[in-house]
């Protein structure tokens, strides 16, 4: 509980304000692995990441190198009569455009490929910056855009719709996995991994050198 | 202690919205930036009630698009019927996939019905006609807000099957315009939910 009746800078920093209910709060400091959680609505206010920065890199890296096999090789394929047919990420986007359905593609192309290739490497930039305690205004920038856009990738909705297919194959003929679905099932848990580590008070407070 | 509560905003406080940092605020003062990542400031999300009452309506109008106009239509021998999302879940409940009709039924239909009916909601108790508490409404939101991208699930759908399932005349798959209808009214039902301001749930609460 705040009982300031004036508050000046300085103590601003000392100061935070649950992002939901907007209940004003003192900062606590926290321990690796501890979490604040707001006494009112039980909305995370803070929390503080054990190894945040190199488990961020080793799986921001991870990510990126399974990216291109994720998006080029195909997922997966189907076969009957003796034809065989299979389609990568990239195939999807194809067809869709060719059917003219452009609106689809771009919600596609957006929400499976430029969001989660953006934020990997965001989050590969920043933390070398943080390792080497560097601040930064455009890396301000940037880290806010990570954490904007993190609703928008959709890696986990298009695995879930890559499995309901399946089924939906195996109504028809046999279905064929790709490594393609591998390669994706990578990305996806290292994209996921990412958004995990990122210790987002930690990121601020380097480069902003405001702590 | 409810009561002995005092919000940010009531101290001329501003959390920034991305950055979480706290920066005193004088709404008179114009365009506010933070002091810390330079994101524009303000006490609430600007006209956050109004925008959000717009997007809500404008999904609830492309909900029926995205229902009645046919997804894909699946080809055999150069012939076949054009499915909406409704008939392709009959379908796969006739092919004897009742736990994959489930997932598409909850994912398709429910959730996005049930995002726009809990906005409406929370739209109309927010100007504090209503006595369902504020921790229960809070929930509410996290829940809307969650579910969000869910319901994209069967754009991807069509857009994996139009690609894979393609045996040229024995047997293929069309995309349809249904697509697009479903995936614009899940976009406008994800920006509506961000347009929401969850702290003006808690702010009649400070006035008392």
């Amino acid at each position: 509980m705040v009982t300031y009746s004036t508050i000046n800078e300085p103590d601003l920093a000392k100061l935070v304000a649950c992002p939901e209910c907007d209940l004003l709060l003192e900062k606590k400091p926290l321990h690796a692995g501890e979490v604040s959680k707001c006494p009112r609505c039980r909305c995370v206010i803070m929390s503080r990441k054990k190894d945040s920065v190199d488990r961020t890199i080793a799986v921001s890296i991870a990510g990126l190198i399974s990216f291109f096999p994720a998006i080029y090789l195909p997922l997966l394929g189907l076969e009957a009569a003796g034809l065989r047919n299979e389609a990568s990420l990239i195939e999807c986007i194809l067809t869709i455009l060719n059917s003219k359905l452009y609106f689809v593609a771009v919600l596609v192309i957006l929400f499976c490929l430029i969001v989660p290739f953006l934020r990997l490497s965001i989050a590969l930039y920043l933390m070398i910056l943080v390792k080497r305690d560097q601040a930064s205004r455009y890396g301000l920038k940037l880290f806010r855009h990570f954490l904007e856009w993190e609703e928008w990738g959709m890696l986990e909705v298009f695995m879930l719709g890559m499995i309901v297919s399946l089924y939906k194959i195996l109504g028809l003929a046999d279905a064929i996995f790709g490594y393609g679905f591998f390669a994706f099932s990578m990305l996806l848990l290292s994209a996921t991994l990412v958004s995990a580590f990122v210790d987002e008070q930690l990121v601020w407070e380097h480069l902003s050198n405001d702590r | 202690m409810t009561d002995r509560s005092i919000s940010a905003k009531s101290k001329g406080l501003a959390r920034c919205h991305s950055c979480h940092r706290l920066n005193s605020h004088n709404p008179l003062s114009g365009h506010a930036k933070c002091s810390r990542c330079q994101a524009p400031l303000h006490f609430r999300t600007h006209n956050s009630i109004e925008q959000s009452w717009a997007l809500v309506i404008a999904s609830l109008i492309v909900f029926i698009p995205a229902n009645t106009l046919p997804i894909m239509t699946i080809k055999y021998f150069g012939s076949g019927t054009p499915d909406t999302i409704l008939s392709g879940i009959v379908v796969l409940i006739q092919l004897g996939m009742a736990p994959v009709a489930v997932i598409v039924f909850i994912a398709s239909f429910l959730v996005p019905l049930c995002k726009i009916f809990g906005l409406i909601i929370l739209l109309i108790t927010v100007n504090g006609r209503s006595n369902m508490p504020p921790k229960q409404r809070t929930v509410m939101y996290r829940v809307v807000e969650f579910l969000g991208k869910w319901s994209m699930l069967d754009v991807f759908v069509v857009a994996i099957m139009g690609a894979v399932v393609n045996l040229g005349f024995i047997t293929s798959i069309e995309p349809g315009p249904g697509a697009a209808a479903f995936g614009l009214m899940v976009v406008l039902t994800m920006f509506a939910a961000h347009s929401f301001d969850p702290r003006l749930i808690w702010d009649l609460k400070h006035n008392d």
